[in-house]
């Protein structure tokens, strides 16, 4: 299901014609590949190893919170069976349980995938795969870091809290929580032997704690960019007005993968759109040309959004 | 042998025909949307527009093993249909009933309309009561004015050819129709109020 | 995430589960599946079929190789009666994809888990643009496809084993594996949904047809992950769950293509797709699941029109008074 909207069929064939103009006007008059500014903190929790919260003008007030725990690899008679992608957790849950809201239940974020189609039973969950999918796909460098000693590893427990009960926040919210709780993170410092199974032992310092993602070492965390197309023209960071009366959308997710800026994307999904204004029989779904001119408008723009929001993680954690 | 095509294979040039049912249009060509086989009809003779008297017609359509069946799985209630509906429940306002035909055929599944009051009859609407026009259980024919909410279809049986055509009496006889307004019982004679469709 | 009730309507298996079987690697010339001997640019068999289940609108039979799935299309049907429905002007969708809980090593239970509702909505975005739901105004269409048997997800790669005492590390980790499961199961449900659509008679601009492809680099290329060579990457269409002898994945593409309109519908690509030269890595594995996006289409083609064929040929052989029991629908059996 498209994001709910109060907006008329007129409303909407306007907002349309209006994204679709050479050059293009955006409601907010913004640049088509300009972003909304952020508010962005991080490591205020100190019950975690990790987090974040982010506050975005239209979609809301998202708080992460990211806790490890030591896990033992488990072990039958005959084998080890190490089932890493079950060492990540992720999980988003609107405040307030979520029933409140228009729409609600129907699926967080609006991506495909992200929620359900039959908008029951379906709320949580699926931005919950999309975002675990960022973080192992392309190489698992996160699951390299995960592990303790010989037979131990930590486990990620990665809470979304979203506090405005918007059922369809941007992507852009939920990525950027997560991505600045994971650059934040802290585990404790083994003070064990690395090749023993025995039970690991940690420093009590939390000084000399070790971060998850060693600062500059590469790849980052990743970070997803909703964009979405209406006639030729592209737009990056949409507001709710502007998916509804999208044509197609995407989210691109993206991790750096240089101190200069080039990233690499990791992941590719569809976004879903509310298809509002335009014609009948016209544009179902994205041509390969529209889809270059898409991802490479993420791909242009990902390195500054990316570094910016690293930049602000790192010097509030030396404030700190 | 007659060709099959596929949603999305294009029939020709949009300027040549005029699309009918299960055809659209894209990029300037005729698109099928159905599986199935190609019909073109000649205009008929009795259209005077000279614009579009030298245009066919141009339509998709499924065949099917049963003619009423299959075909009717994907039927809906339109506006200007003639439907066939049984009432379920009735008060002061409206009466609700449950669709089981459209434009003759068997739909699959029921489809919920109401009659308002003042779309039972033509004339003298002010006067119309529901409970003296339908009961409960009575099958009516009625036609579509409006899609209307979420959940009702709205009809009328504004016209002499519309309204019950069967029911039965209180004490559950069948009656016949004896005058526009009036039906009379089988076995025990008595007369009840009803909306009542000219039998022809 | 709230703690799910039990599920107190079926016989329930044991609470605390059972421990899926690891099969440990006997010996090193163990039996490879002949996934090996199809080009990387040839797509598995497809066999494909309509019109099996007669108590729905439509249906489809789909089955490649392991995958064995069934669509049932219902409707459009009535919106449900509650307040809470809004007006629809146009027909809503409802997909749903379940695996059955056989069809995979792992049991799976009869409550729907995140991945299935993952590719419920996956297989929605697919289908809704191509289905013209305005001709189908304040009702629902209902696509449920059940998988029935599928290549195994189990983590056999991911499995660090003990044999004889010595512990057998992995060459590397197959981070992969699940996509391209869960991929070659998604691009078999936009293929089978669509057909079953088409069978249903619902108005579509056009059929959807599903494409799988993954670019693997050479195993030993592995540790400068993201680095390999340019000339090393293997691009296989419809690629095995199993990865190619010693070649470490690198990404997955899976879309729906709408091959009349050249236009993509659903798209998913997971995996490290490097950008130094703008999008052209991305285009190519693009144009891999596209390719095998396009083979597919022709069964599918070749399938939504049998059934309408052996309609035709039996109105045909009855308007001719031939008794003959003809019209045995051919079975469409296709390469790409």
């Amino acid at each position: 299901m498209p994001p709910p909207t109060p907006l008329s069929p007129p409303e909407l064939s306007y907002l349309f014609t209006s994204l679709a103009l050479e050059p293009p006007i955006r409601p907010d008059l913004r640049a088509p590949f300009q972003f909304r500014p952020i508010v962005a903190e991080c490591s205020f929790l100190p019950h975690c190893n990790g987090s974040s919260r982010i506050c975005m003008a239209e979609s809301g007030e998202c708080i992460v919170g990211i806790k490890a725990e030591v896990e033992k690899d488990t072990a039958s008679k005959y084998a080890t069976v190490i089932e890493r992608d079950k060492w990540i957790e992720v999980s988003v849950e609107v405040a307030g349980g979520g029933a409140s809201g228009p729409g609600s239940g129907v699926g967080v974020g609006g991506i495909s995938g992200a929620g359900g189609a039959s908008g029951k039973d379906e709320g949580d969950g699926g931005a919950a795969v999309w975002l675990k999918e960022g973080l192992l796909a392309g190489g698992a460098g996160i699951l390299d870091r995960l592990v303790i000693s010989k037979g131990w590893h930590w486990k990620l427990y990665i809470d979304v809290l979203l506090l405005t009960p918007t059922s369809h926040p941007s992507p852009l919210l939920l990525s950027a929580a997560t991505n600045m709780a994971l650059d934040s993170t802290f585990l404790p410092k083994l003070v064990s032997p690395h090749d023993v199974d025995d039970i690991p032992a940690f420093s009590d310092d939390w000084n000399i704690s070790v971060p998850l993602y060693e600062p500059s070492t590469f790849p980052r965390p990743p970070m997803s960019l909703p964009v979405i197309a209406v006639g030729d023209n592209v737009f990056l960071d949409p507001s709710v007005a502007e998916v509804a009366a999208a044509e197609v959308g995407l989210v691109v997710t993206l991790t750096l993968a240089d101190s200069e800026g080039h990233c690499d994307i990791v992941g590719v999904r569809g976004m879903e759109v509310g298809r509002g204004g335009g014609k009948e029989g016209e544009r179902k779904g994205i041509s390969r040309k529209l889809l270059r001119q898409m991802v490479s408008a993420c791909v242009k723009e990902a390195g500054d959004v990316i570094k910016g929001l690293g930049e602000s993680t790192r010097q509030q954690m030396f404030r700190a | 042998m007659t060709t099959i095509v596929v949603p999305g294979q294009p029939l020709g040039p949009a300027h040549a025909y005029v699309p009918g049912d299960g055809v659209h249009v894209f990029n300037g060509q005729i698109v099928s949307s159905l599986v199935g086989q190609v019909a073109t009809s000649k205009p008929t003779s009795t259209n005077t527009n000279t614009a579009t008297a030298a245009t066919p017609t141009i339509s998709v359509t499924k065949p099917t093993l049963s003619a009423d069946e299959e075909a009717s799985a994907t039927l809906l209630p339109d506006v200007h249909a003639e439907v066939l509906c049984r009432v379920t429940r009735i008060n002061a306002r409206q009466a609700t009933v449950a669709i089981f035909v459209v434009n003759g055929r068997v739909c699959g599944d029921e489809f919920q309309g109401v009659i308002r009051v003042q779309d039972v009859r033509m004339t003298e609407v002010d006067r119309v009561r529901i409970f003296t026009s339908f009961r409960p259980g009575d099958i009516v024919r009625a036609r579509v004015i409006s899609l209307g909410d979420q959940s009702n279809y709205y009809l009328s049986t504004a016209h002499n050819s519309l309204g019950v055509i069967m029911a039965s009496s209180e004490a559950g006889d069948p009656m016949y129709p004896i005058n526009w307004r009036e039906m009379k019982s089988t076995r025990t004679g008595v007369i009840e109020e009803r909306k009542v469709a000219k039998p022809f | 995430m709230a703690a799910k009730a039990p599920d107190r309507r079926r016989n329930n298996p044991p609470s605390h589960g059972t421990t899926p079987p690891v099969f440990l690697s006997t010996s090193s010339d163990d039996i490879k599946p002949a996934q090996s001997s199809r080009p990387p640019d040839e797509i598995r068999k497809i066999f494909l079929r309509t019109g099996l289940i007669s108590s729905v609108t439509g249906s489809s039979f789909l089955e490649i190789a392991p995958l064995k799935l069934s669509v049932s299309v219902l409707g459009p049907r009535p919106l449900p009666r509650s307040a809470s429905t809004p007006f629809a002007a146009q027909a809503i969708l409802t997909t749903e994809v379940k695996f059955a809980p056989f069809a995979s090593t792992v049991r799976r239970g009869y409550i729907r888990d995140s991945s299935e509702r993952d590719l419920g909505s996956r297989l929605y975005q697919a289908l809704v643009g191509a289905i013209r739901r305005e001709l189908y105004p304040k009702s629902r269409i209902e696509v449920v496809v059940t998988v029935l048997d599928s290549e195994d997800e189990g983590d056999d790669v991911n499995t660090v084993c003990i044999e004889d005492g010595r512990t057998v590390e992995p060459q590397f980790w197959d981070v992969g594996r699940a996509d391209r499961a869960l991929g070659v199961v998604l691009a078999g449900c936009i293929t089978a949904a669509s057909a079953a659509l088409a069978d249903a008679g619902i108005e579509m601009f056009d059929l959807v047809s599903g494409g799988v492809a993954s670019v693997f680099v050479d195993g030993g290329d592995v540790k400068g992950k993201g680095k390999a060579g340019a000339g090393g990457k293997r691009y296989v269409r419809d690629p095995a769950v199993a990865p190619p002898d010693g070649d470490a994945p690198v990404a997955t593409c899976v879309l729906g293509y709408m091959a009349a309109r050249d236009e993509i519908s659903e798209l998913w690509i997971s995996g490290k797709l490097s950008t130094s030269e703008g999008t052209a890595e991305m285009d190519e594995l693009v144009d891999e699941a596209v390719a095998a996006a396009r083979s597919s289409r022709g069964v599918l083609n070749e399938a939504a029109k049998e059934r309408v064929q052996f309609i035709v040929e039996k109105a045909q052989s009855q308007s001719t008074e031939t008794p003959s029991a003809t019209g045995q629908g051919k079975d469409v059996e296709m390469t790409g």
